[in-house]
């Protein structure tokens, strides 16, 4: 289920149109990269001119025959695809053909990038175009993509390279042009000549050292949030060893940092754990600088221009943004000074991780979007909102981290806001007054998801509460107890929540918490908990019985968290696992009997339940878990089946060496939820025996007993003690008001995002579901769609 | 009438003799010690169309096909007009099996082949002789049909637990019973697990005699699985198999326990174990193939929502419970089907199978990026890589022929050189003109 408020406007107005869209086949094929040119129409033929030329004004009107095309390359066929992006039109360059025909790109093209200028006076704008089948790169003008012609060469010129370019990027004189080439791990500097035609290349190798993260742990100070709740700061961020897929560098995407005093070419590293920098003179590349360590390697990298450093505009910093080979997103402080290259906290210790945004799906493409924001006056429209715009989650007015995902979305992060200041009123606000939105509660941070709704109701359970024994469901009320007369616990109520977490389930001043559950309004999840005793901690797995009471299984049993008797460490408060009974795990065997096996002994194993019809459990005790095998101790229960047939050898002669069978816990719960799972603490130790790693943080818990409070990273209960409970007994609830995280779902699988700072919009490629898509950012959301 | 209508050609029409009809399975023989490479590439033709009265496995001699792809006397190397080969000049012989044999793996000696036949709802075996030759009939002259003996689990009650296996049987996978268990002998024999589309799976255990007669037999059937089995491959770190599905995002898991200290393999049974879930994705409900890389500890997994090559590390922590842990996703084209890793020149690629692009894809598993296309196919399905010799072929279903697709671009590092197809075997041809 995804946690993305999904702005529908445009689908209403859809439906509500009178006219009805005609079916169009999809032109596209594979898009890839996408590139903004724009042309004067005035003029004849269409030229292609400077791209500012295009700059819509403050209203968002675009000047008068001047318009914004986008080129976006077709990687499945080798071709460029033009489309107006004021008519909103797919241009077909040879109309004697049917359907859509682009211009040629070679073979294999890999990347796009259209300059701001033409080279020179009078020259022809040209674009340029990768290609990582032939291994060289074209120039190609621009003029071409609105008159088409024909019987010519594709390219104006082209440099053949000796690996296959992944990537561009222009100087910031647009003199050079610069092309990653992963199979070499280099990056070629390539001449642009006067008439925008390519000149001599030269390679420049990548480094290898690997820097090491500045130490310590910080969280940056901007937020605005407004609400009676309280939000935890971030966690410790943990030093992680930084982590290398190769020996040799291979660079995945380009950046050129104009901002920076010295311009520098930053180079994303799909191999080692660096983002490398190069400085760019008028001469070219020069001598690479220490690079910015990730610990681990990045595929994608975005870096803010100067922002203030706070809600009210004072201050100036500046981030880079990282996606790493995880799929995940990291901020690092990239403001000059002391904390440079610091991979900043950005989740709390609650999180999947501290130093990565609290973001669960796999991230594809990251990009820095600025609409509304001058850098040149960085509180220009600082709360200042026009007259009859209403402020809001999904107006975005400032600089925001744009970040498509493999769930098919786009969503965003907060770093700047120039409405934040306008925005909520509930509680002392942090990061100053002045309210003119419609919202009540507010959450604002720095580097953390943008929240995209107006919250309405605060984390806690949605729906029943109850316990489910036997087959039936027992809602429990406020005080923690159900109408059942059968041996059913009740929730015991606590005095407070811990910090950070919020009372649950009641939620009313009148009734202390029965459940508590995480705050935070970025890392919290919807889901489902259960604790189910005597619940199943391996299942469906097959073992054998070995010699004396050896079990043996290919498990991974430490892995799962099986605890024998003896495993367990004597009871201490500050040890959770140890507050049970000290009963272990127990060992239930599920296999039937062979077939054609009748004796009478062996038939007591599998008897089942007269009432219900049930097989009887065949159980023993685990007296110690090792990775790869059980010691067994007694059986448990079952007085129907004689001393002489309670052995293991017993059970062999019956079932053979080899069984089907599970482990459960035994005078225990077993906690999980829907999206966490059920994490413990158990680790294969000394000789591999399962042992609690309390070196581990003591929130990861799983087992919780009766009459002892039970606590881990997202919710904390307490279930009473009580006798003659049986593993058909569950305690189940569900946690929900979480607030969704502004996003759009631009389709299936989005893999390259370019902000368009001359018309105001985020265009996505979308390569599965072969559409280029165009987001608006007054009222978040899909206004158009190419394919 | 009624009657008379029903004994009219009772037989129905043979399978044209040296013709490709609807190609759907392509593999080569195990390359074994003392091979310079494979010796032999199978070939089975699903018969889609119904026109014949059912399917045909066919042997080809792997080495002199591929003599003729090198031979400049023959094929000239172009990729723009790739040479035409004649199939009956490289064919050893053919077998008749029922109507869709598919999904098909050949035994860890290669000298026995498993054909999983939708139609007849069997796994029927077919005999490979030292020199290619099939067989899958106790006699006989001419093109054999494979007889009752060789057709294993539909029998009424196939096993001694009374199971036969379901009716709609998917893909074979042939792993040797000392891998899955190390007590076993290095000779004992193969596993064969058969995935069935409607959710179960099937276990045959194929010991070797000493007189070499011997049939496979079906030990256990699990039923419960995620429906739409589509591929199908083995973890040996985990020592489970997991499959895809056609219909879900579940990656079903389950492992086979053999009872070999009972010395009664009959014993041996298949578990499912937990699945796991390809989440995070838009949607993941249908993946087609998968193929494990356990030295880099990685899976590769075939999604059509997206269409996509889903990277999952192995070791890695997932976003949810019970996910795989996603770690990049390659962008393919429409209707990718199926998928095979191979070495070319130590080096790992991953090659493609895009049926409605009518594409195969090459992506250089280092750089998790495509670095060739090959265009101008038909229907292009499954996919049989030659390393040695530096050929791929591809089953071309919706042409009826195998195109051969020259690899040594990728070992030669010249940038003018461009993977693509360099031979044709069985005609470039209308569906209509194959009687």
């Amino acid at each position: 289920m995804r946690r993305v408020l999904f702005v529908l406007a445009g689908f209403v107005v859809a439906a509500c149109s009178s006219t009805a869209i005609p079916f169009t086949p999809a032109a596209f094929e594979r898009p890839g990269d996408v590139a903004f040119v724009c042309f004067d129409t005035n003029q004849t033929p269409i030229a292609a001119v400077s791209r500012d030329a295009c700059r819509r004004d403050e209203t968002g009107t675009a000047p008068t025959g001047f318009v914004l095309h986008g080129l976006v390359l077709q990687t499945a066929r080798g071709e460029i695809a033009t489309i107006d992006l004021v008519a909103n039109r797919l241009l077909d360059s040879d109309t004697s053909v049917p359907g859509y025909t682009f211009l040629e790109a070679g073979d294999l093209p890999t990347a796009l990038v259209a300059p701001a200028n033409p080279a020179s006076d009078g020259a022809d704008l040209q674009v340029y175009v990768a290609n990582s089948g032939s291994r060289d790169i074209w120039s190609i003008p621009a003029r071409r993509f609105r008159t088409p012609e024909y019987g010519v060469d594709p390219w104006s010129s082209f440099v053949t390279l000796e690996g296959s370019p992944s990537a561009l990027a222009f100087s910031p004189d647009e003199h050079f042009l610069f092309a990653a080439v992963p199979s070499r791990g280099s990056v070629y500097q390539i001449e642009i000549a006067a008439d925008g035609t390519l000149g001599a290349s030269t390679e420049v190798v990548l480094g290898t050292s690997v820097p090491v993260a500045p130490a310590g742990s910080r969280e940056d100070e901007y937020a605005r949030e407004c609400t009676t709740g309280t939000v935890l700061p971030a966690g410790e961020r943990p030093m992680r060893t930084p982590e290398t897929l190769g020996a040799m560098p291979q660079p995945s995407a380009l950046v050129v940092d104009a901002t920076a005093a010295t311009p520098v070419l930053l180079v994303a590293d799909a191999a080692l754990p660096v983002i490398h920098r190069i400085p760019i003179s008028a001469a070219g590349l020069d001598a690479e600088l220490d690079g910015v360590a990730t610990e681990l390697p990045t595929r994608d990298i975005a870096t803010t221009p100067v922002v203030p450093t706070a809600v009210d505009g004072s201050g100036a910093a500046r981030y880079l943004y990282a996606l790493d080979v995880q799929g995940d997103v990291m901020a690092i402080d990239y403001t000059e000074g002391a904390t440079f290259g610091q991979i900043l906290s950005v989740g709390v210790a609650e999180a999947r991780s501290t130093d990565r945004m609290a973001f669960l799906p796999l991230a594809t493409t990251i990009e820095v979007i600025t609409p509304g924001f001058d850098p040149e006056n960085p509180t220009l429209g600082l709360c200042a909102p026009p007259a009859e715009v209403s402020v809001g989650a999904n107006r975005l007015h400032g600089v925001f981290l744009s970040v498509g995902f493999a769930d098919g979305t786009v969503r965003l992060a907060d770093i700047y806001d120039l409405d934040a200041p306008c925005r909520g009123e509930a509680g002392a606000c942090v990061g100053g007054a002045g309210d003119s939105s419609t919202d009540i509660v507010a959450f604002i941070r720095r580097n953390r998801p943008r929240i995209g709704e107006v919250i309405l109701t605060e984390i806690g359970t949605t729906g029943s509460v109850a316990f489910q024994a036997n087959g039936a469901t027992w809602p429990i009320t406020a005080m923690g107890e159900t109408a059942s007369t059968g041996a059913l616990p009740e929730l015991e109520a606590r005095a407070t929540c811990a910090n950070g977490f919020v009372d649950a389930y009641p939620r009313d001043e009148m009734n202390m918490p029965l459940i508590c559950t995480l705050a935070d309004p970025w890392n919290a999840l919807v889901e489902s908990w259960t604790a189910q005793y005597e619940g199943i901690v391996v299942g469906g797995d097959a073992g054998r019985f070995s010699t004396g009471n050896t079990f043996l299984a290919e498990a991974a049993f430490c892995n799962a968290g099986v605890l024998g008797s003896g495993n367990l460490p004597a009871s201490d408060a500050s040890v959770p696992e140890s507050l049970g009974p000290g009963l272990g795990d127990q060992l239930v065997i599920t296999s039937l009997l062979p077939p054609g096996e009748t004796r009478a002994e062996c038939q007591a194993y599998v008897a089942t339940d007269g009432a219900t019809g049930i097989r009887l459990p065949l159980a023993f005790e685990i007296t110690r878990a090792f990775a790869d095998r059980l010691e067994l101790g007694e059986m448990i229960g079952r007085p129907d089946i004689f001393d002489s047939a309670r052995s293991i050898d017993a059970l062999r002669d019956c079932f053979g060496e080899l069984v089907s069978f599970s482990v459960r816990t035994h005078g225990a719960y077993i906690v999980s939820g829907s999206r966490s799972g059920a994490p413990s603490r158990v680790v294969s130790g000394d000789g591999g025996a399962c042992t609690v790693d309390t070196t581990l943080d003591v929130a990861l818990q799983n087992r919780a007993f009766g009459g002892v409070p039970f606590a881990n990273r997202r919710v904390a209960f307490t279930i009473g003690a009580l006798d003659g409970v049986t593993n058909t007994t569950s305690l189940h609830f569900n946690i929900g008001g979480v607030p969704l995280q502004l996003g759009a779902d631009v389709g299936l699988l989005p893999t390259e995002m370019h902000f368009s700072d001359v018309d105001g919009y985020l265009y996505v490629v979308d390569t599965a579901s072969q559409a280029l898509v165009r987001l608006q950012m007054n009222e978040f959301r899909v206004l158009n769609t190419f394919r | 009438m009624l009657w008379a209508g029903c004994t009219l050609s009772p037989a129905g029409i043979d399978p044209v003799e040296h013709a490709f009809n609807f190609p759907a399975e392509i593999l080569l023989s195990p390359t074994l010690a003392s091979d310079n490479g494979p010796a032999f590439l199978f070939v089975a033709n699903e018969n889609f169309d119904l026109r014949y009265n059912g399917g045909t496995v066919m042997s080809f001699d792997a080495m002199r096909l591929a003599a003729a792809v090198r031979d400049t006397s023959v094929c000239n190397g172009s990729i723009t007009e790739p040479c035409e080969l004649n199939p009956a000049d490289y064919q050893i012989n053919e077998v008749r099996t029922g109507s869709f044999p598919g999904g098909m793996a050949i035994s860890t000696r290669g000298d026995r082949l498993y054909v999983p036949i939708r139609t007849d709802g069997n796994v029927t075996y077919i005999d490979v002789g030292s020199d290619g030759r099939l067989s899958c009939t106790s006699g006989g002259e001419g093109v054999q049909r494979c007889d009752d003996a060789h057709r294993r689990g539909d029998e009424t009650i196939a096993n001694q637990r009374g199971e036969a296996i379901p009716a709609d049987p998917g893909r074979a996978l042939v792993v040797p019973l000392s891998t899955l268990d190390s007590a076993a002998d290095p000779d004992a024999g193969d596993a064969v697990i058969v995935t069935d589309v409607s959710g179960a799976m099937s276990l045959f255990v194929d010991e070797r005699a000493p007189n070499g007669t011997t049939a496979p037999q079906l030990i256990d059937v699990v039923y419960e699985l995620a429906s739409g089995q589509g591929g199908v491959a083995y973890e040996p770190t985990e020592n489970l198999f997991y499959t895809t599905s056609t219909r879900t995002n579940e990656i079903t898991r389950v492992g086979v326990a053999l009872d070999l200290g009972a010395h009664d393999l009959r014993r041996s049974f298949l578990f499912k174990s937990t699945s796991k879930f390809l989440g995070g994705l838009d949607d993941g409900r249908d993946t087609r193939d998968i193929h494990f890389d356990v030295a880099a500890g990685r899976a590769y997994i075939l999604s059509r929502r997206p269409e996509a090559l889903v990277v999952v590390n192995m070791n890695g922590e997932p976003r949810s419970a019970n996910e795989l842990a996603v770690d990049r996703i390659v962008e393919l084209a429409t209707g990718p089907s199926r998928l095979t890793v191979a070495e070319v020149n130590g080096r790992r690629f991953a090659f493609v199978s895009c049926y409605d692009a009518r594409a195969l894809y090459v992506i250089d598993l280092e750089l998790s990026q495509e670095v060739g296309i090959v265009r101008n196919f038909s229907g292009p399905f499954q996919i049989a890589v030659d390393g040695e010799r530096e050929l791929l072929y591809v089953a071309d279903f919706r042409a009826s022929n195998v195109r051969v697709v020259d690899l040594a671009p990728l070992s030669s590092g010249d940038p003018t050189a461009t993977v693509g197809v360099v031979a044709l075997v069985g005609a470039q041809r209308a569906r209509s003109e194959l009687h």
